[in-house]
């Protein structure tokens, strides 16, 4: 169980992280074309 | 159309609907026709939720957004990963260890039967009239491009739902939207290369994007705190963030596809699934309307898309006026072209021409110019008639610039999409008055097989309910918007009373319930006095409605007896 909770709270994490550098990669495509 | 594009279209659509009836009908039990007894994989509620909220309005309407306005709208999403996340970690593992059929069987549970009952008819007024736009938005779009009879669209789009709704329930909204959001992927991607492939000169995808940089489309993110814009960095991430958590966490629609997962944690990552996916899916739809855009730099454009509105000019006083635009717009198109096929050959050369650059803004900005005279002229003509073209721009270049095949394909999936999200609603519809209203007020207990015929019948009424609704249409001026203010009247109220039953566990039934009528006849009123934007309504509602509670909680029912929690 807590072994499940970890895996979910890494998931949870892994979803932010994605959109941070979701944010940043649209930071850099405004840098180079806008 | 060709005959190639009607063979596309009908054999795509008939086989998904004759796939999902074939793969699921016969449903005994409730719980196997409203939760797919609970044995749906995680990519199957993933895909299921995505094409829920992907309704065909977001594929005939977001990349006439980007062509207009650019890529600034995928910021309305920036909240939603995060909701998802709260969502995930708090309201999946409730309603799976309360074992409910529909979100509002909670509110019982927590509070009371008023409050259940009371979310429950909040919900079917508000996904009843949603439903019925979800038909005849994209109805309305395709019958005056390509001269369909619009309530026979209607009728035909509402039928076959109906058909496979009723005849598997959960299942066939699962099985037939896994194939749905297969054309639709696969429709888009191909719209996508196509679009490049047939810019000029081989032109590449960075080019391409330089000129649409050039031209203020690719101003992705704003940081300004302007509360006269629409769409910044931090109303995506606030207003998005509560939209929300309302939209997957309360509305059945959403919460009926992730509450057929096979367990907490399937139903969890279907929800992950669309926290990775859905920002990327967005920015790709923003892009095919941005690389539209660049498309019709090198090619003519309409002053405005809509061909109702030219009609309606020609057959009135203002015919020369507009017809003069329409030579104006064509000379600026020539124009641009040339500018553009220089820049780029600059571009080639590794030099950025920061004068051709200004050149391209100052053309973008006549352009916008003409458009705007052009809708003046329009309003002339008919006051009431809708200027904005942006659901008609990728319609528009589908029909006038692709192959033969492809165009069946994408009328495909935007049919699709409108096919799925309204299934789910209907669904969803058919299930709270089942499960929330009708079992619960049964005196004696019936057979599981009364229960799953009462559901079909819910759903047909619902089915009709909304066809009926997409007929009305036309009656009412500019529907889509009635619709958006009639959700965000409810929303913020109904996320209220869940946040309240999650975070605030010293807070009781009648509390909880007179907030919440209190709380609504207050949105009623500040939406009455028009002091806000409406989609502050969702914002209001909320915190109106848990600030409300907790105050009642400490003075009037202080002390009161309470009826012990689960």
């Amino acid at each position: 169980m807590k072994n499940e909770i970890g895996v979910w709270k890494k998931s949870y994490t892994w979803v932010l992280v994605a959109n941070v550098l979701y944010v940043l990669l649209f930071c850099l495509l405004m840098f180079l074309f806008s | 159309m060709q005959q190639i594009d009607w063979i596309i279209l009908s054999v795509t659509l008939l086989f998904i609907v004759v796939y999902g009836v074939w793969k699921t009908k016969g449903s005994q039990n409730v719980e196997e026709y409203i939760l797919g007894n609970h044995d749906t994989p995680w990519h199957v509620v993933g895909l299921s939720v995505m094409a829920t909220q992907a309704s065909a309005i977001t594929f005939l309407s977001t990349p006439g957004q980007a062509y207009h306005d650019g890529m600034g709208f995928v910021q309305f999403y920036l909240g939603l990963p995060l909701a998802i996340v709260v969502i995930c970690y708090t309201f999946i593992p409730i309603y799976h260890r309360l074992k409910v059929y529909t979100a509002y069987e909670y509110l019982e549970q927590r509070f009371d039967l008023k409050t259940r009952t009371l979310a429950s008819l909040l919900f079917l007024v508000q996904r009843g009239l949603g439903t019925g736009i979800t038909i005849y938005a994209p109805a309305i779009v395709l019958s005056a491009i390509l001269g369909w009879n619009l309530t026979w669209l209607i009728l035909v789009i509402g039928v076959l739902v109906i058909i496979y709704t009723v005849a598997g329930g959960t299942n066939a909204v699962n099985v037939t939207q896994k194939h749905q959001m297969f054309v639709i992927f696969l429709g888009l991607i191909i719209a996508f290369f196509l679009i490049l492939h047939l810019l000029p000169n081989d032109m590449s995808l960075s080019n391409a994007m330089h000129i649409a940089g050039a031209n203020h489309k690719m101003e992705i993110l704003d940081f300004s705190f302007d509360p006269e814009k629409r769409y910044t960095f931090w109303s995506g991430i606030t207003g998005g963030f509560f939209l929300a958590l309302s939209y997957f966490g309360t509305d059945q629609s959403q919460v009926g596809r992730y509450l057929s997962g096979k367990s907490v944690r399937e139903s969890q990552m279907g929800l992950i699934m669309n926290g990775f996916l859905k920002i990327p899916l967005m920015f790709f739809i923003l892009l095919i309307g941005v690389m539209v855009f660049v498309f019709f730099q090198f090619n003519p454009a309409p002053v405005n898309f809509n061909p109702n509105n030219k009609a309606l000019v020609e057959h009135s006083a203002y015919k020369k006026e507009y017809e003069a635009l329409e030579v104006k717009m064509d000379q600026l198109s020539e124009e641009k072209k040339e500018i553009n096929l220089i820049y780029i050959d600059h571009l080639n050369q590794n030099y950025d021409n920061p004068i051709l650059r200004k050149e391209l803004v100052a053309l973008s900005s006549k352009e916008n110019d003409l458009r705007e005279q052009a809708r003046e002229i329009i309003s002339k003509a008919d006051e009431k008639s809708e200027t904005n073209d942006k659901d008609y721009v990728f319609i528009y270049f589908i029909l006038h610039y692709l192959p033969q095949g492809l165009i069946g394909l994408l009328l495909a999936v935007i049919l699709s999409a409108a096919m799925s999200s309204t299934a789910s609603g209907i669904a969803a519809l058919a299930s709270t008055t089942a499960i929330d209203l009708y079992k619960r007020n049964l005196k004696s207990e019936k057979s599981p097989k009364h229960y799953v015929n009462a559901t079909k019948f819910f759903t047909i009424l619902w089915g009709i309910i909304a066809i009926l609704f997409a007929c009305m249409g036309t009656l009412v001026e500019n529907l889509i918007q009635l619709v958006n203010i009639v959700g965000s009247l409810f929303y913020g109220t109904v996320l209220g009373i869940f946040l309240v039953g999650f975070y605030f566990k010293r807070i009781h039934a009648n509390a909880i319930f007179w907030a919440t009528v209190i709380s609504q006849l207050v949105i009623f009123y500040v939406y009455y006095i028009d002091v806000v934007g409406f989609l502050w309504l969702n914002f209001i509602g909320a915190v109106g409605t848990i600030l409300l509670a907790w105050l009642l909680e400490i003075t009037i029912y202080k002390g009161t007896k309470k009826i012990p929690l689960d």
